[in-house]
């Protein structure tokens, strides 16, 4: 006998294409997340900008060794559990809304960076 | 979308699992889409491209986010060049003041903004008020560095003085200044300010940028400059004036007696200072070199009306002045070394500040939201 399921829970739909196309947004994905590090630390330093999330804020205090290891950490085990879930689209969207995001905030800072 | 790329119905519903065509027979394989439907191959360029797109599509999101910041709340001046030199001015100025120049560094006050133009490029920086601030007192700048003072509100009793390197484009929080009596001043990477930690305690002192080591020159009120390493203050609004060498020593006065009326301005430039001052409020002004050393006194021109300024690089003197016909406003110059007094530039405008180094000189003329700085090329 077996539970039903209930009515959030999709059922997973795999797809080949979809999990290299999924692959690859969370390998650029992590890529941009320690770009977005290694520009608020520059543009923190340049004296311009502080850092507006608290938890970050807290780490960047604490060390950029430490800043790198929680924003690595966060992101690869976030990364890990997207594709975990590979078979659902919903993973898929996910990545695609996580990606565009942070290239948009990475983008952001290199233009503010250049444009200074 | 990611189904898309694996063709109609790889992502059916009812499709059994794995059953896209990659899974097992052959990769051609008709799968779930009906009879005679094709599955297309997953491709790895395929889900890159669409990987691609998503990149694109956020750094297009990015850079309209930066262009749609800076259009709707950074208001920087209109910097042009002109035959002679530049002029900023026009867009969005509150008014300027606190010129500062030194070669192609010039900066300046614009409200509660602290900007920078390279002289060389013509590219305009805001470097100031940083976050949380919005008070800021006039800048210096010297052969690397700027410098100026911060704080929260004008009245603030916790100002801070901020540098700014101008090789690096780095600035950051060089020194706590507390109540502000006086702008800093700025020779190499030493700067000098009167402030009071304590109140009613003024003290003149300052600060090693590079080092960020903290410097006492008195324990008393006055408005210093300093170049290389020596110190000289007004210790009141008509002087007079005492210098102190930083290595150490007692302060000796520099122009012994009285001066006078009140102070337009004064410049130091190795030993040698430069001052402005008014035979009595609003009346005809003096300008003054003397050296530190002997007190030796040399009257630069005298009889000058609507004096502004003036300021000193170690070879001219630069002033500005009302003409006869009093709409217009002349900069001049004179070198210390020997010849006439010469003009630089007629404005039909007050001008209110001047600035020289290097064989350019730069003003303020106009006033509020109609003033504008300009540049130009000393004649040789």
């Amino acid at each position: 006998m077996s539970l039903p399921r209930p009515a959030w829970r999709s059922r997973p739909h795999p797809s080949p294409a979809r999990e290299r196309f999924l692959l690859l947004l969370l390998i650029e994905l992590w890529l941009l997340n320690v770009a977005d590090l290694a520009l608020t630390r520059y543009a923190i330093w340049l004296g311009f900008a502080t850092e507006s999330n608290g938890v970050m804020d807290y780490f960047l205090r604490a060390g950029t060794a430490q800043a790198l290891a929680f924003k690595i950490g966060i992101v690869t085990v976030g990364a890990l559990l997207l594709w975990r879930l590979r078979g659902h689209r919903a993973a898929a969207f996910a990545a695609v809304l996580l990606t565009g995001v942070l290239a948009a905030v990475v983008s952001y800072q290199v233009f503010w960076v250049l444009n200074f | 979308m990611p189904d898309e790329l694996t063709g109609p119905g790889a992502g059916a519903l009812h499709a059994p699992p794995l059953a896209d065509g990659f899974s097992g027979g052959s990769p051609n394989a008709v799968a779930s889409g009906g009879p005679g439907a094709a599955q297309r191959r997953p491709s790895w360029l395929r889900a890159f491209l669409a990987s691609l797109l998503v990149l694109v599509a956020g750094t297009t999101l990015g850079a309209a986010g930066v262009r749609i910041e800076r259009a709707s709340s950074i208001h920087p001046p209109a910097v042009t060049e002109t035959s002679a030199g530049w002029r900023i001015g026009g867009g969005h100025v509150r008014g300027f003041s606190g010129l500062a120049l030194n070669g192609p560094r010039l900066l300046w006050q614009n409200g509660p903004s602290i900007e920078y133009v390279d002289l060389e490029s013509g590219k305009l920086r805001l470097l100031g008020p940083g976050p949380g601030m919005r008070a800021t007192w006039a800048p210096a700048v010297g052969e690397r560095y700027a410098i100026w003072f911060e704080a929260e509100r004008t009245e603030s009793l916790a100002a801070q003085a901020v540098a700014y390197d101008t090789q690096s484009g780095r600035r950051w929080t060089v020194a706590d200044v507390g109540s502000v009596y006086s702008y800093p001043s700025l020779s190499g990477d030493t700067a000098v300010w009167c402030s009071a930690t304590r109140i009613g305690e003024p003290r003149i002192g300052g600060v090693r940028i590079a080092a960020g080591t903290p410097l006492d020159v008195a324990a008393e009120y006055g408005t210093p400059v300093v170049s290389d390493g020596l110190v000289v203050w007004a210790r009141g609004a008509s002087g007079p004036f005492t210098a102190r060498e930083l290595s150490g020593g007692s302060p000796w006065p520099v122009v012994p007696g009285g001066l006078g009326g009140e102070l337009t301005s004064f410049a130091l430039a190795g030993r040698t200072l430069v001052w402005g001052q008014l035979a009595s409020s609003g009346g005809p002004g003096t300008v003054a070199a003397a050296s530190v050393d002997d007190g030796k006194t040399q009257v630069v021109v005298t009889g000058v009306a609507g004096l502004a300024g003036p300021a000193f690089d170690g070879v001219t003197v630069v002033w500005a002045e009302q003409a006869g016909d009093a709409a217009t406003y002349r900069v001049m110059g004179r070198r210390l070394g020997g010849g006439p007094a010469f003009a630089i530039a007629s404005v039909a405008a007050p001008v209110t500040e001047v600035a020289v180094s290097g064989g350019t000189a730069a003003w303020i003329a106009g006033g509020g939201a109609a003033s504008w700085i300009e540049t130009k090329e000393l004649p040789r």
